[in-house]
């Protein structure tokens, strides 16, 4: 058996640091204390979420495809083993436990103020012993079927699947993470269970811990809980996205009052992930163009047109990368419009040093106060490991970004053939 | 993390609380004005939203903007709430502590001017508020409402307590209503501002490493000013539900929504509050109460199924997503749990799993300057302020009995049912 291989990472600006461990069973896990703090956060994630439905494991010879919602089902089952389910198991020592799907990978968290160890066991423990049967699967499915239901009857929710559905042709980005009631009625336990061995495994996992706790403690748990899988990795398979889109305008009606709306643009990359200096790029110009101090929110807001939910993002992940708009609006295409034509003299006059300096500090400040909640840090940690990038590069990516690349970026993004706006409004 | 309360009177009416600690990232100044919530809740509802928008230093909501960014990511806090009968406006600023600035330069100090100038320094013509920021803001607090009614487990909720408290101030929306809110003219906002600066209950917080002085000294010479005339209010404790009320609407939407109001049988907030916190909390607070694991996971009746207790008006209430034509079976699913729990239907473990629970919501309250600040601004109304551990202390003496005789107490008093009359399956094209 291999040795645990224990780095620690520092921070000279947060003054503060974690521990980075290659543990011998195959997991990377990652300790960052924090001794003044009252509580300590726990995630246990796996590399599997909505997107991956066509893969298989190196050691097999097929590819396999699943229903849409599969990893989020999955997730729901793994709560459940045959005695206690884990929330029981939790409420006995106390920690409020959850879990989520996204789309690119699930986790399951805890938070305590006491009783680490034990909550610490509990994670490790349900996550490792997957425990469904063909009944409890079909049960499953009318409890998914209610929650499917209601994002069906929200409006931020409706209007950006919308979207996502008008931007994409084939990539699964655009299924709700949960599925449809058609697809998830298809899921069985073989099917879980054969998930569960590609996605589950340690080689595809990571685990991170913040707060009130120490390596030690971590490592004395994972050292007796946690058994070598043996190594494989997971081959994912896209269907080719084509760089158009399907439709330009999508509208849907709800009981709303203001319409709700969503504007992206769907960018083609020759690489499939985003690196952490075009991310941060892309929020600098998105801050400029139409972040709270930008002209074109003062006019929208001036001209009735925005409210204070207007925001925006970079939403990526696999093969997948549009800038997104949206908030509510009584006119959504003008609001569209106007967007659109910032961003064009946005690229005739180009991003300013001013500019840039002012939203440099801004995303500094952002940075270090991420730092100061546990459950940030510990998703932070494992996003970073999923996309291979370590977790304080972000300072030096600040701090060394480039106007000139920031400006590079602004003039090839925002391509109006491949806008799509989605609407979701009143009748 | 290890922090310091302290509180001090600055003069009637207005206090000033410090809570300090070695380490936090972060630090907020805020200042929380408490009124009796009444009929001048729209007109009040109002003045956060414009005081953030412009002042005389900062002329819109660009060069406010800017300001914040060029102060790291600085953050304004505007936030209406509601407490027991009173309206509470939190107006604040939170920033990265001093120690990451690049040029030594002091970001609390500059954050905690550009509080008081928003607050104390508004722009004005013709001596009111611009007129322009008014007719702006009064369309942004209107859509905030519309946004409560198109989000549907807002909307029943929000009309639940309208029902239930029809003679009650407690039913006046923090926000105020709609109709009152298109009438206000900025002549009478700016009568609405001088009234919140004279009769308002004044609680200024600073969090973190903050020169607690600096901000005493400019609170003293800002409210120095003003001709004090402080306004307070009593909230009206209803024991019991003499009858249940009933009622029902129907929306095209796919997941119905059911409201159940209860009074808990206290008489002011203090009375027996640890046990019946307890009670709720075995009853529908977390993942090992009886609606999540029974009314939700075993009868699958509903997607969520919850309890809540507003301690501040003695009332809790239960909100659940269910199919609508489940409505009766899972009204009476939820009561049963209630009457399980007055037959003492529950293990001592699971008053154990509740009182850890809660042990762990309060504990962790110390882990950001803000959430303190959240937490002893809370109590600002009463004055009385308690730390977490107080009542973790309380949570843990709390027997059986008190617990049983905590969920006697209860009376149903309104049911509000949203119906979904949309096509189940997939969203229209």
């Amino acid at each position: 058996m291999s040795e645990n291989v224990i780095n620690y990472i520092e921070n000279s600006i947060l003054e503060e640091g974690y521990y980075s461990i290659k543990h011998k069973s195959g997991l990377q896990i990652y300790v960052y204390p924090k001794s003044d703090y009252a509580s300590a956060y726990a995630v246990f994630g796996t590399k599997y979420g909505s997107i991956d439905t066509r893969f298989k494991r190196s050691d097999r010879e097929n590819f396999t495809e699943i229903p849409a919602g599969t990893a989020h089902f999955l997730e729901h089952k793994l709560f459940e083993s045959e005695e206690l389910d884990a929330f029981q198991r939790y409420a006995k020592t106390g920690a409020s436990a959850n879990a989520y799907t996204s789309f690119d990978r699930t986790c399951y968290l805890f938070t305590c103020t006491g009783n680490f160890k034990a909550n610490f066991e509990i994670l490790l423990d349900f996550v490792r012993h997957p425990y469904f049967t063909e009944e409890t699967v079909q049960k499953e499915q009318g409890i998914i079927g209610q929650e499917i239901d209601m994002y069906k009857d929200s409006p931020e929710w409706e209007c950006l699947f919308n979207l996502l559905d008008a931007m994409y042709i084939n990539h699964p980005v655009k299924i709700d993470i949960a599925g449809t009631k058609d697809s998830i009625a298809e899921i069985t336990a073989e099917m879980l269970f054969s998930c569960y061995d590609t996605f589950y495994n340690l080689s595809n996992m990571a685990l991170a811990v913040a707060g009130n706790t120490t390596v030690d403690e971590v490592l004395e748990v994972a050292d007796r809980l946690l058994e070598a899988d043996e190594y494989v990795t997971v081959e994912r398979t896209f269907l080719e996205e084509p760089s158009h889109i399907v439709k330009d305008y999508v509208e849907e009606n709800l009981p709303v009052v203001t319409p709700v709306f969503a504007l992206g643009f769907k960018e083609t990359h020759s690489t499939p992930e985003r690196t952490l200096e075009e991310e941060v790029a892309m929020s600098v110009i998105l801050d400029i163009l139409a972040g709270q101090m930008s002209p074109l929110y003062k006019e929208l807001l001036d001209d009735g047109l925005v409210n204070n939910t207007f925001s925006t993002e970079y939403f990526h992940g696999h093969n997948y990368a549009a800038p997104l708009f949206s908030g509510e609006s009584v006119n959504p295409r003008e609001v569209a419009d106007r967007i659109k034509k910032a961003a064009k003299e946005l690229k005739s006059t180009l991003i300013t040093e001013e500019q840039f300096e002012t939203v440099r500090k801004k995303q500094y400040g952002k940075t270090v106060r991420a730092f100061s909640d546990v459950d940030t840090v510990a998703n932070a940690l494992v996003v970073s490991h999923f996309v291979d990038e370590e977790l304080f590069s972000e300072f030096e990516v600040i701090k060394n970004l480039k106007l000139d690349f920031v400006n590079e970026i602004l003039l090839k993004s925002f391509d109006e053939e491949t806008a799509a706006l989605s609407v979701v409004c009143g009748k | 993390m290890k922090y310091n309360f302290t509180n001090e009177i600055h003069s009637e009416g207005v206090e000033l609380s410090n809570i300090t600690a070695q380490g936090f990232k972060s630090a907020c100044v805020t200042i929380n004005f408490v009124l009796p919530l009444g009929d001048r809740a729209s007109y009040y509802a109002l003045v956060p939203g414009v005081l953030t928008r412009s002042s005389q230093k900062y002329p819109d909501v660009t060069a406010i903007e800017r300001k914040l960014a060029l102060l790291y990511g600085a953050e304004l806090v505007a936030d209406i709430s509601k407490v027991g009968e009173n309206q509470v406006l939190k107006l604040g600023v939170s920033c990265i502590d001093d120690r990451f600035a690049f040029d030594g330069e002091s970001i609390t100090a500059e954050c905690s001017d550009l509080l008081f100038e928003l607050i104390f320094n508004p722009l004005t013509e013709n001596g009111v508020f611009s007129a322009k920021d008014v007719e702006s803001e009064k369309r942004l607090l209107c859509e905030r409402l519309d946004a409560e009614t198109g989000d549907k487990r807002a909307y029943a909720k929000n009309r639940c307590e309208e029902i239930m408290f029809g003679d009650e101030a407690y039913g006046i929306h923090r926000l105020g209503s709609r109709e009152v809110i298109e009438s206000i003219t900025p002549e009478a906002l700016f009568e609405a501002y001088k009234e919140i600066l004279a009769n308002a209950k004044i609680c200024v917080c600073v969090s973190g490493k903050t020169d607690y002085e600096a901000v005493k000294n400019m609170l003293g010479k800002y409210i120095g000013s003003v001709e004090r005339d402080l306004l307070t209010t009593e909230t009206v404790f209803v024991e019991k539900a003499e009858d249940v009320t009933y009622q029902k609407e129907s929306e095209p939407v796919k997941q119905g929504k059911l409201v159940m109001g209860f009074r808990l049988g206290m008489s002011d907030a203090d009375d027996n509050y640890a046990a019946r916190r307890i009670m709720v909390d075995l009853f529908g607070g977390s993942p090992h109460s009886k609606l999540f694991t029974i009314v939700r996971e075993k009868m699958s009746l509903c997607y969520y199924c919850s309890a809540r207790m507003i301690r501040q008006k003695g009332i809790m209430f239960v909100q659940s997503g269910i199919e609508s034509y489940n409505e009766e079976k899972a009204t009476k699913a939820i009561l049963q749990q209630l009457e399980d729990i007055k037959n003492g239907n529950f293990t001592d473990e699971d008053v154990e799993a509740s009182v850890k629970a809660l042990e762990d919501t309060f504990k962790s309250v110390s882990d950001s300057p803000e959430a303190l600040d959240t937490w002893f601004m809370s109590q600002c109304v009463s004055g009385d302020y308690k730390y977490p551990e107080d009542f973790i202390e309380e949570f843990k003496n709390v027997t059986r009995e008190e617990i049983i005789k905590a969920a006697s107490d209860v009376t149903l008093d309104t049911i509000f049912m949203l119906e979904g009359n949309a096509k189940g399956g997939e969203a229209d094209e």
